[in-house]
């Protein structure tokens, strides 16, 4: 160790001239430690093994001959070959990060476009099943032997003699296809259904509430056999408290006595 | 004897002329800074600031070989055109460097702009009418 020392400032002694390290050597050995240290570095191995080669030949002209011009020359070319290696894996990265950043961006407007997707197929489904529960409310409305809408919602009346023939809660055959477009139209809808049974004002009240009631059941039940959920709908038998012509005439009395199929709100 | 001056006279000078006991005309090395300068140049090095601090020294320093070339000075020659190379080399990988962290903004501009964009994610229901 000391022999080689003595050798060496023997060797810069008989170089003579200024020994202190050019400033070229200096800024060369400093420029290739920041390339190393560079984030990426690794990508640009070649370069950095040729800035490697470019500062050992600096430094190799430097031990034999101190700072001449073509040391200083070499060192010149290190650096810049340092500078390369350094500049050329940033470049890499920097690519690197524009190309995942592409993708994650394809990846986001794939999703986006799949979702898009999914909500353009709900959303027709909706249109459809809307267009579904209007057909039927037009098949229903035409199927009842009157409808009209008011506070309460859609009703639908059918007169007790077309419902019921001469029976006393047995729905007639004849009804039957008509009370079927009805249960269509109930079983699409979410709506909830009240059926409310009616008389005239004739005979006794207890008798006419039982039988309200009795007829409202059976329509209900109808209903409910074609479809319509049960927790969505029910019966009541209001008897004559809610005429909607006058008892006095045949006609109006014929027109009280029915069964409302009602729509609420 | 007059004869024999002659022809050493001569010799010498044919040997001045020829370089003789100087190097030969480094025109692989000219011929490879001039390429790398004009590589540098091409791909737009003198429109990135770092880059073009570096063509400049190339160019300048290509220009100074030429002289010492026609000078006959073509050890000094050699180096300056090794220096010239060197930074042309730079001047156009700084010039790429620039052009990829370009990129690499963009890139990340364009996917931070379409993360920010509401739209139509799962789980949001559009209205139909």
């Amino acid at each position: 160790m000391l022999r080689n020392a003595i050798a060496m400032t023997t060797l810069m002694l008989l170089v003579g001239c200024s020994s202190t390290v050019p400033p070229e050597l200096v800024d060369a050995r400093a420029a290739y430690q920041r390339a190393a240290a560079t984030r990426g570095s690794g990508l640009a191995q070649t370069d950095l093994y040729e800035a490697r080669q470019a500062l050992g030949r600096a430094e190799s002209s430097y031990s034999d001959v101190g700072s001449k011009p073509e040391t200083r020359d070499l060192a010149y070319v290190a650096e810049r070959k340092a500078q390369i290696a350094r500049s050329r894996a940033t470049a890499l990265a920097s690519m690197e990060q524009a190309r995942n950043a592409q993708l994650e961006r394809q990846h986001l407007e794939q999703q986006r476009n799949a979702a898009a997707r999914m909500n353009l197929e709900r959303a027709k489904g909706e249109l459809a099943q809307k267009d579904a529960v209007i057909s039927a409310e037009r098949q229903a409305r035409m199927a009842a032997e009157s409808a009209k809408e008011d506070e309460r919602g859609l009703v639908l009346t059918m007169g007790s003699a077309m419902l019921f023939g001469p029976s006393e809660a047995k729905i007639a055959p004849a009804a039957q296809e008509r009370l079927t477009k009805i249960a269509e139209l109930l079983a699409k809808s979410k709506r909830q259904v009240v059926v409310v049974g009616h008389t005239d004002s004739s005979g006794k009240a207890e008798k006419n509430e039982a039988l309200s009631q009795k007829r409202a059941d059976a329509v209900r039940t109808f209903l409910v056999d074609h479809g319509v959920p049960e927790e969505r709908i029910r019966a009541e038998g209001v008897a004559s408290s809610q005429p909607i012509a006058d008892n006095k005439t045949t006609g109006g009395r014929a027109s009280n006595r029915r069964v409302e199929i009602i729509l609420q709100k | 004897m007059k004869r024999l001056t002659s022809i050493i006279l001569a010799t010498c000078v044919i040997g001045a002329l020829a370089g003789c006991g100087k190097e030969a005309i480094p025109t692989e090395r000219l011929g490879r800074a001039e390429g790398a300068v004009r590589s540098a140049r091409e791909t737009g090095a003198e429109g990135e600031p770092s880059a073009a601090l570096h063509l400049r020294l190339a160019q300048d320093n290509l220009k100074r070989a030429k002289m010492l070339i026609d000078n006959g000075e073509n050890t000094r020659a050699k180096y300056l055109l090794m220096r010239a190379e060197a930074d042309a080399d730079l001047a156009r990988t700084l010039n790429d460097e620039s052009k990829a962290k370009q990129m690499e903004q963009r890139a990340m501009s364009d996917l931070s702009n379409a993360r920010s964009v509401p739209s139509g994610m799962p789980g949001t229901r559009t209205e139909v009418p």
